[in-house]
């Protein structure tokens, strides 16, 4: 076992709580019926009527829940055990019919054996994984002959930025981190926010940069044939403290809008 | 859309002849005997040995000869006149039984019937091209069934930079271009410096930015399979100020390396 997985094991654990209350995820909104899915996905994916449906790197699992409300029939798998039994909980009061496993990535086929229509991964996942060689292999495990891969996710050119403040109290960009992978991972162990607002995350968290090359790489490695990559020039969280949040929901700079991506997403088939 | 390429042809008819003057092309090394392909394609591509190779864009023909040189039968295709005489005068005087055409890339079914087993495009070619699903149409075309498209050209994320000196005399690296496609091109006046030193090209010109998806999926909506992305942290020419050339010919950041990908390759099957 991985160590550095023990080690965001545990920080999604301390995560999870601050992410189901008040300055979080909108779990109120969503046990009213929410689809919490961005109208990019819905689109992308399209109907999903009737298909099994694989979600890996799930959190607590009201992604997953919402492609159970629009037809499909989900299974949720995360490394948290907190973010699990908070999944089933939800899934039990609301009713909706979703499996969920706690099981990180790579060891999933200790736990799960059959295949699927869709295996689908979203909105910050890749970063927690060191290794998208084995990554593309397990989701090509799970695929039926036939069935689709789908990804939505950070653009690995927009994770180059950081911002500075300037003289101005405003902010300016600047080109700091690498693009390229780095197979060590970065260990981030101060105290820092929750990117769902104020409170303070004490655990230690590791992540990792993925080039698209080696994102579409591993892909192509696992015998999976690239549909399309789309990229787009706005975040789903503020990656960076100029971003202002659009009417859809969407983060944007406001000054450089357009200029550099911040997500892509990926279709791929078995 | 025919006036932008007449202005392009004009451009690098009146850069032809600077270029074949200038250290960078380095045309009499070529003359004696010099391969001027770059190790990454000569790796990538792997052996050519009796292969017909299609090489799009190939200006005044030395990367098109070297190919010969390493055993291809090749034809090499241009939009300017000037660039192809040249071409057409080096393969006399060497006796390398390169063919050459003069078409713009958009043109060329009128003119070439065949089919082959390699489609190449190199270094500093698709920002002269308006439509990269028309282009890539055009290397579906020409490529036999099971035949390999290969491209290795200037990364879009690296087209975001521009290096701003700071007082101290550093230089930093400032996103300031769209990494986003550009439908109508950017025009320039004409008046700067040749990328080859310090003569001035007078005569305007048009170029397009393409993003990373926008090639990959032009590529797989002509029918093409991507067998794999690669990008690289090199650059073949001083792209910023604060580069260096290192023994192998290629250029990287002082600082900072890896922040950035300045080349891609990719190579696709029909």
């Amino acid at each position: 076992m991985d160590q550095r997985i023990e080690i965001n094991r545990r920080n999604w654990n301390e995560r999870t709580p601050i992410h189901v209350g008040p300055d979080g995820y909108d779990v109120d909104g969503f046990k009213a019926g929410r689809i919490t899915l961005r109208d990019i996905e819905i689109e992308e994916l399209g109907s999903v009527v009737g298909k099994s449906l694989l979600h890996l790197q799930c959190h607590f699992g009201m992604d997953t829940m919402s492609w159970a409300r629009l037809g499909a029939e989900v299974t949720g798998v995360d490394l948290s055990d907190a973010s699990i039994d908070v999944a089933k909980q939800l899934n039990a009061e609301l009713a909706l019919g979703a499996r969920f496993l706690r099981s990180n990535v790579y060891d999933l086929p200790d736990v799960l054996q059959e295949q699927f229509d869709i295996v689908y991964t979203a909105i910050g996942a890749l970063c927690w994984l060191p290794d998208l060689t084995n990554w593309a292999q397990i989701v090509a495990r799970y695929l039926k002959r036939g069935g689709t891969f789908y990804m939505l996710d950070e653009h690995p050119t927009g994770r180059i930025f950081a911002s500075v403040q300037n003289a101005d109290g405003g902010y300016d960009l600047e080109t700091e981190n690498q693009y390229f992978p780095n197979p060590d991972g970065l260990l981030d162990d101060g105290e820092r926010n929750s990117y769902t607002g104020s409170d303070t995350i004490k655990t230690p968290v590791y992540e990792w940069q993925h080039s698209m090359s080696e994102i579409v790489n591993a892909l192509i490695g696992a015998d999976l044939k690239i549909e399309y990559v789309h990229e787009y020039p706005f975040s789903f969280f503020q990656a960076l403290p100029q971003m202002r949040q659009r009417i859809d929901g969407w983060w944007e700079l406001d000054e450089y809008s357009g200029n550099i991506p911040f997500m892509l997403s990926i279709k791929a088939s078995i | 859309m025919n006036e932008k390429f007449d202005i392009i042809r004009r451009n690098w008819n009146e850069r032809t002849p600077i270029h074949a003057a200038s250290d960078f092309y380095d045309v009499e090394s070529f003359r004696s005997g010099k391969i001027t392909l770059t190790d990454i394609e000569i790796e990538e591509i792997g052996s050519v040995t009796r292969k017909t190779l299609l090489h799009l864009q190939c200006h005044f023909g030395m990367d098109t000869m070297s190919w010969a040189r390493l055993g291809a039968d090749v034809t090499g295709v241009d939009i300017s006149d000037v660039a192809i005489d040249l071409a057409n005068e080096l393969n006399d005087e060497l006796g390398l039984s390169a063919r050459f055409i003069r078409s713009n890339v958009y043109d060329l079914p009128k003119i070439l019937a065949q089919q082959f087993d390699i489609v190449y495009t190199a270094i500093g070619a698709l920002c002269w091209l308006p439509d990269m699903t028309a282009w890539a149409q055009v290397v579906a075309r020409f490529l036999k069934p099971g035949g390999m498209f290969y491209i290795l050209d200037g990364h879009p994320t690296s087209h975001i930079f521009e290096s701003i000196p700071a007082s101290d005399g550093s230089q930093s690296l400032k996103p300031i271009h769209s990494y986003f496609s550009n439908m109508e091109g950017i025009y320039d006046a004409g008046g700067g410096c040749a990328y080859t030193g310090s003569d001035v090209i007078e005569s305007p010109s048009y170029e397009w930015q393409h993003s990373m998806s926008e090639i990959v999926n032009a590529i797989i909506d002509a029918g093409l399979t991507i067998e794999k992305l690669n990008e690289f942290p090199v650059s073949g020419y001083r792209a910023h100020p604060q580069m260096i050339r290192h023994d192998d010919g290629w250029w990287r950041l002082t600082e900072n390396h890896g922040t950035i990908p300045f080349l891609y390759s990719i190579k696709a099957t029909k």
